[in-house]
């Protein structure tokens, strides 16, 4: 088969289950979950790949991958259905020798050895399907080009006091790295890691190889191919990012991520013609907005019927709200439908969920109140009231 | 379905010479996010017709902007699919065509060239959702030589140049086709014919031979009693518009909930259109919003009501919008009164501006002005 030789590709690790997203990723693998309106989280990371002009695109999938496989599918919606490169689906495969689930992410890409081999490219830039953010790729492979590196990675700064929970680089003045601390105690920068990784395709090849041997690796870019890279002295440097990013990994990370969209200057712009965001589109009529609705600094989607209050929140697509209803601070998914007189406040409703007439659901935000999460597909009674505690027994029903 | 579908695109536009300046009437927006083509088309498609043909004459830059490869209609195919027909395709000698009669003498050797049994005529400016295989079944149990599809309604004044209405007898079987009728309750076509490919290029053949000018008034018309024409009651809703008035108030009735219904709420039978990407809509802290259709990617700072808006409209602080069809990406500044305007793609209407029409004769703005 004709295949073109290309300069470089991207492989976004889309297997992980993020299981701090709860109910969220009961049926779908953590990148497939809804954001903002009509958007997966994959959406951002594809988008970014063909802003940049990156026409090959593996996507590395293991857990729950139905869903996530349906919805990437031929890559269409991204202009990723190429005759030469396009998107690929890499779920784990039985092979000769070897072949297995993926036991990490460096071995995820190691597996994938055929897949890359096939384009030939000069450099492979790694990522991650499960951040919210738009960067433009080239200007770092430009950084990574211009340095001369074997090695870049893609670094954000983050507060001193949250820089235990990431993987912190610590770089001299040019930039090259000389220490990689994972979740440090005493952090001594603050430049986190994106997940964003820039390699020369012969290196990185090297030391998967070398880590396969290794038995103690966890196979783990992180903790076992970086560390190993510096231990021998490769030039790894890193790449500051200004932009905004977020990892949704968390219930709480993800609700204000969808916050962040919102607001007069919105922290992360999704009304840009220079850097569209794709999606998978579903055919569906116009938001209807009827007499006696009112929205305010909210974001609605196509489809949607609106005939209650909307205050500070994001509807998905085809989400109904009827008449008195009242929802605040909340991310209210695909399909759902909220009753008459339902309140609810400071909560993430997962899809086809519908709440009777009357319902409140979740506290009020602020107040130190917790956020509420209803999974998907639920049935909430007629004037029921669904707190943290009965939280559980649904998510338990729903099982 | 085992049928060609043919679509005339401009077979309309002279009545609409405003709304048909830089395109088509097939291209013209409606509802929102479509255009008016898409009615047909996912009509088509929903009846599982997989091959298309859009016969074009002149203007139709945005009417293939907007059908690309046909992929938002799943038409991008290999097999079939969907072809855009220019006049001249065939013959550089043949005149320009005029009427229904002459656009397909012009594709003779097109429908000549498919496999399909039956072709499905219809006019790329009709809003309608219409399930063919019912056309179909009917077709085949009346032994008819041509369906036509039909509604009972009531023709008014502004549309009546483009419609043709029938005289049915006991078995629906048409008696007397007219055009130009006085408007009132009327057998009103939908100028959706369906017929044997073979049979309609009998017709053709037979036309050419004879010098005719006209399908509905020379070919049907005077042979109406050998031609078995049955017609095909449609039930759901159907619009067709050729002025700026008929299109407001067409438009204006997609804020009934029951036309809504009709027209797109069959899960079975969805309306498709291009794609945007647009973001969903945003609402300010301010916004205030009553009876309205509102397209994704626009941003809400003032007052809408009673009012279209299509993909990327602005509509700023202070600014009231009401009784309005705003097209794509145009732009209402601030402290502005808008009241029975039909704002055409890319306008602009810069701060303080007050317009008016009046619900019979809404104000058009051209695309592209800056007002």
């Amino acid at each position: 088969m004709y295949k073109k030789k290309k300069k470089w590709l991207a492989m976004i690790l889309a297997g992980g289950q993020g299981s701090r997203l709860k109910a969220l990723t009961d049926n779908v693998a953590k990148p497939a979950v809804s954001f903002g309106g009509k958007y997966r989280i994959i959406d951002f990371t594809l988008s970014n790949c063909v802003n940049s002009d990156i026409d090959t695109v593996g996507v590395l999938t293991q857990y729950q991958p139905l869903e996530l496989n349906d919805y990437v599918g031929n890559g269409q919606p991204w202009d990723l259905d190429r005759t030469y490169g396009g998107v690929r689906l890499l779920p784990p495969y039985q092979g000769g020798e070897g072949g297995d689930w993926y036991r990490g992410t460096a071995n995820a890409i190691y597996q994938n050895k055929n897949y890359i081999d096939q384009y030939d490219p000069d450099y492979i830039l790694v990522l991650s399907g499960d951040h919210i953010y738009k960067m433009n790729y080239k200007i770092m492979l430009d950084y990574h080009i211009e340095k001369n590196a074997a090695a870049t990675i893609a670094v954000i700064d983050v507060p001193l006091s949250q820089a235990s929970r990431f993987g912190i680089m610590n770089s001299d003045e040019n930039g090259k790295i000389y220490e990689f601390e994972e979740k440090p105690q005493n952090p001594k920068s603050t430049q986190a890691s994106m997940g964003v990784y820039i390699f020369n395709t012969d290196t990185l090849f090297r030391y998967l190889e070398m880590d396969e041997q290794d038995e103690t690796s966890e196979k783990d870019f992180g903790k076992n191919i970086i560390p190993l890279m510096l231990s021998s002295n490769e030039a790894l440097y890193c790449y500051q990012y200004g932009g905004y990013w977020k990892d949704v990994g968390t219930v709480d990370s993800l609700w204000e991520a969808n916050m962040d969209l919102l607001g007069s200057r919105p922290k992360i712009n999704l009304v840009d013609p220079n850097w569209r965001v794709y999606s998978r589109h579903v055919p569906s009529f116009p938001q209807i907005i009827s007499e006696g609705a009112r929205i305010s600094n909210s974001f609605v989607t196509e489809g949607c019927e609106v005939a209650g209050e909307i205050y500070n929140s994001v509807l998905f697509g085809g989400v109904k709200v009827e008449k008195g209803a009242v929802i605040k601070d909340s991310v209210i998914m695909r399909n759902c439908v909220i009753k008459s007189g339902a309140v609810i406040n400071y909560t993430i409703m997962d899809e086809m969920t519908v709440v009777g007439a009357g319902a409140k659901v979740g506290a009020p935000y602020g107040e130190g109140n917790e956020i509420s999460l209803i999974p998907r597909a639920q049935i909430i009674e007629e004037n029921a009231v669904i707190n943290e505690q009965n939280q559980l027994q649904m998510q338990l029903r729903y099982e | 379905m085992d049928a060609v579908g043919i679509i005339l695109s401009n077979i309309n536009d002279r009545t609409a010479p405003e709304l048909t300046y830089d395109r088509t009437l097939s291209a013209m927006h409606y509802g929102g996010k479509y255009r008016l083509i898409d009615f047909v088309l996912s009509s088509l498609v929903n009846s599982a017709v997989t091959e298309v043909a859009i016969v074009t004459k002149a203007n139709y830059h945005s009417l293939m902007n907007h059908i690309g490869t046909g992929k938002e209609w799943d038409l991008s195919r290999k097999m079939g699919g969907i072809i855009v027909l220019p006049s001249y395709v065939y013959s550089a000698r043949n005149p320009m065509y005029n009427n229904r009669l002459e656009a397909l003498m012009g594709i003779e050797k097109y429908l000549f060239g498919c496999n399909e049994e039956y072709v499905i005529l219809s006019d790329g400016d009709t809003v309608f959702n219409i399930d063919y295989d019912q056309v179909l079944k009917q077709h085949l149990q009346t032994g008819a030589d041509i369906t036509a599809v039909y509604q009972k309604t009531t023709i008014d004044d502004s549309v009546k140049a483009t419609q043709t209405v029938f005289k049915l007898d006991e078995n629906n079987r048409v008696t007397d086709i007219r055009v130009f009728a006085a408007p009132k309750n009327e057998n009103v076509g939908l100028n959706t014919w369906f017929m044997r490919r073979a049979y309609l290029l009998n017709l053709v053949t037979d036309a050419v031979a004879h010098g005719y000018r006209s399908f509905t008034r020379e070919v049907l018309g005077p042979n109406i009693h050998e031609i078995k024409v049955i017609g095909y009651e449609y039930e759901g809703y159907f619009a067709c518009m050729d002025s700026v008035e008929s299109y407001f108030a067409k438009s204006m009735e997609l804020l009934i909930p029951e036309v809504r219904e009709k027209l797109f709420e069959n899960p079975e039978k969805p309306i498709f259109t291009s794609v945007k990407d647009s973001p969903p809509t945003k609402y300010g802290d301010n916004a205030c919003i009553k009876n309205s259709i509102v397209a994704d990617g626009c941003i809400i700072e003032g007052t809408v009501e009673n009012s279209i808006l299509f993909r990327g409209v602005y509509v700023g602080k202070g600014t009231e919008v009401q009784n309005s069809i705003i097209m794509e990406d145009s732009i209402c500044g601030e402290n502005s009164s808008l009241n029975y305007i039909v704002a055409d793609k890319n306008v602009i209407l810069r701060n303080e501006c007050r317009l008016s029409g009046q619900h019979t004769h809404p104000f058009y703005i051209k695309k592209g002005s800056v007002v």
